[in-house]
């Protein structure tokens, strides 16, 4: 009964949050142009070769994701910073995992929106032959953004909130996604090359488990980090 | 005065009683021990069979990657103990093993650098170790430097605490990522693994050097204590200006 | 051979260079930190 008002509420922040975005829309507009601008450096600073190109696709593509993902999440706490409706948020009588519940999931869908502009235009400009491995692939870039997207909610309700928040989040989010960036791009290069499951099993298998601890750990110590 | 003072009684030993000058007499013991434990290492160890005397580094490199990842452990062990009791003294614990776990880390990967080269014929190469150490420095950076970036205390030990604990879960990951990804190196070096001849001379340095980040810790926690007190004694100074 | 000894003491001459390094900087944030210290409760005292 009370977990359904937990759902409930945390459906209110994901809506809120969306709709703020959608309204505004130049925030999404921004992102997702920078990440195809990033892919488009990219092409410059590898190509022209199409063979050399095609194999750096899955670690470019990533790499734009991550570079303009991470804008997109201290956003999701500077509008309310300032407007002054953090605290307001705070005072409700709910538990806190909803706020940051509903925040992650607002965040999850923006990038993935993101990745759906982005993730064509990396096919076409990097001339990937989308071979039968492509749907395994797409759970994988859902495995690696649930992954990328928890940690960047959870440090970015800290960076947000500090002095020097633009170097910051990146300063600390960066190194933690290590595992995501590799696993991510070792996944999705050896099943659009072809060889389906001969060592992206592993890799899949890392990904579930980085999400698993990260999700719970960021949901257990944002209590702590959002008290103060 | 009706403002008491937290911490009242660590006043005599964080501006140096007789306390500190305990510690700073096992300061130069530390020092000393990691002197006499190089002489032994390089007087008595014979030239390696594949290294020759680039087997010599192996006393610094090996004892500053073991006490890293020692200081790594204690931050993370006095995170977790504040977010589950709050008490400050474990958040200054943590920073001062952070910073002085960073200085090791950073030591451990220029020494593997110098012993690198003239091995395998290069500075820098992708393996797992090295590369999971870099990434280790890096997230410990970060947390560094999250530290510089808040002035509120609360804050500040509240969030590098839960950046500490998140930082040293991933330390594990980071290593078998970074292996299944490319690996190249020998077999770690432990007492078991390297010929009797050098075990003391390891062991040694490995105390010794412990010694020096047992120091470097407590040294670094005095001060940290020292700039807490004076903090909460500026605050009150403050609060009692603006009353007057 | 001299070139594996250029290495060897390239090493340990690291090694006591950030030994000491770090030694001076601790020297150096105690000694501030003391100082602070010092000024801050003098502050306290005069208030008292």
């Amino acid at each position: 009964m009370a977990f359904a008002g937990d759902l409930r509420r945390v459906r209110a922040i994901v809506w809120k949050d969306l709709t703020t975005e959608r309204r505004s829309k130049a925030g999404f507009n921004a992102v997702a142009f920078l990440g195809i601008l990033i892919l488009l450096l990219f092409g410059f600073a590898l190509g022209p070769d199409a063979e050399a190109l095609r194999n750096a696709a899955a670690g470019a593509l990533w790499l734009a994701i991550l570079f303009a993902g991470v804008l997109a999440f201290n956003r999701s706490y500077q509008l309310e910073l300032d407007g002054g409706a953090l605290e307001p948020l705070l005072l409700y009588p709910a538990p806190r995992w909803t706020i940051f519940a509903g925040k992650f999931v607002a965040n999850l869908l923006f990038v993935l929106m993101v990745e759906a502009i982005v993730v064509p235009v990396a096919i076409v400009l990097f001339q990937v032959k989308a071979g039968t491995g492509w749907l395994p692939a797409l759970g994988v870039m859902l495995l690696g953004s649930v992954g990328f997207v928890a940690l960047g909610t959870f440090y970015a309700s800290m960076a947000s909130r500090s002095r020097a928040r633009e170097v910051l989040l990146p300063l600390l989010l960066f190194p933690m996604l290590i595992p995501v960036l590799l696993a991510s791009s070792e996944a999705s290069a050896s099943l659009l090359a072809g060889n389906p499951m001969r060592d992206a099993g592993a890799w899949v298998r890392l990904l579930v488990a980085f999400d698993v601890i990260f999700v719970v750990a960021s949901f257990l110590a944002f209590d702590h980090v959002i008290e103060v | 005065m009706s403002h008491a003072v937290p911490l009242e009684s660590d006043s005599a030993a964080a501006t140096g009683g007789p306390g500190g000058r305990g510690l700073e007499w096992f300061g130069v013991a530390a020092i000393l021990m990691l002197v006499g434990a190089q002489a032994l290492g390089l007087l008595t160890s014979p030239a390696d069979r594949d290294m020759g005397h680039l087997q010599k580094i192996m006393y610094v490199h090996v004892p500053a990657a073991w006490n890293a990842f020692i200081a790594f452990f204690v931050v993370a062990v006095s995170s977790l103990l504040y977010l589950w009791k709050g008490q400050e003294r474990h958040d200054l614990l943590a920073a001062s093993a952070a910073e002085v776990g960073t200085v090791f880390t950073a030591l451990t990967l220029a020494l593997g650098s110098i012993w690198g080269r003239p091995t395998w014929g290069v500075w820098w190469t992708w393996d797992p170790r090295l590369t999971s150490t870099a990434v280790l420095l890096l997230i410990f950076v970060g947390y560094l430097s999250l530290r510089a970036f808040i002035e509120d205390a609360d804050r500040r030990a509240q969030w590098s605490a839960a950046v500490g604990l998140l930082g040293a879960l991933n330390v594990p990951i980071v290593y078998m990522s970074v292996r299944w990804w490319r690996t190249l190196h020998q077999i770690q070096s432990t007492p078991s693994t390297v010929d009797p001849e050098y075990v003391v001379g390891l062991r040694a340095n490995a105390i010794a050097v412990l010694l020096v980040l047992v120091y470097f810790t407590m040294k670094r926690y005095r001060a940290a204590r020292a700039e807490r007190l004076a903090e909460q004694l500026e605050e009150q100074a403050a609060l009692e200006g603006r009353g007057a | 051979m001299e070139e594996q000894y250029g290495f060897v003491v390239a090493a340990y001459v690291v090694m006591w260079v950030g030994v000491i390094g770090y030694l001076v900087r601790l020297r150096r944030v105690s000694r501030a930190a003391r100082r602070r210290l010092d000024e801050a409760s003098r502050g306290a005292g005069r208030k008292a």
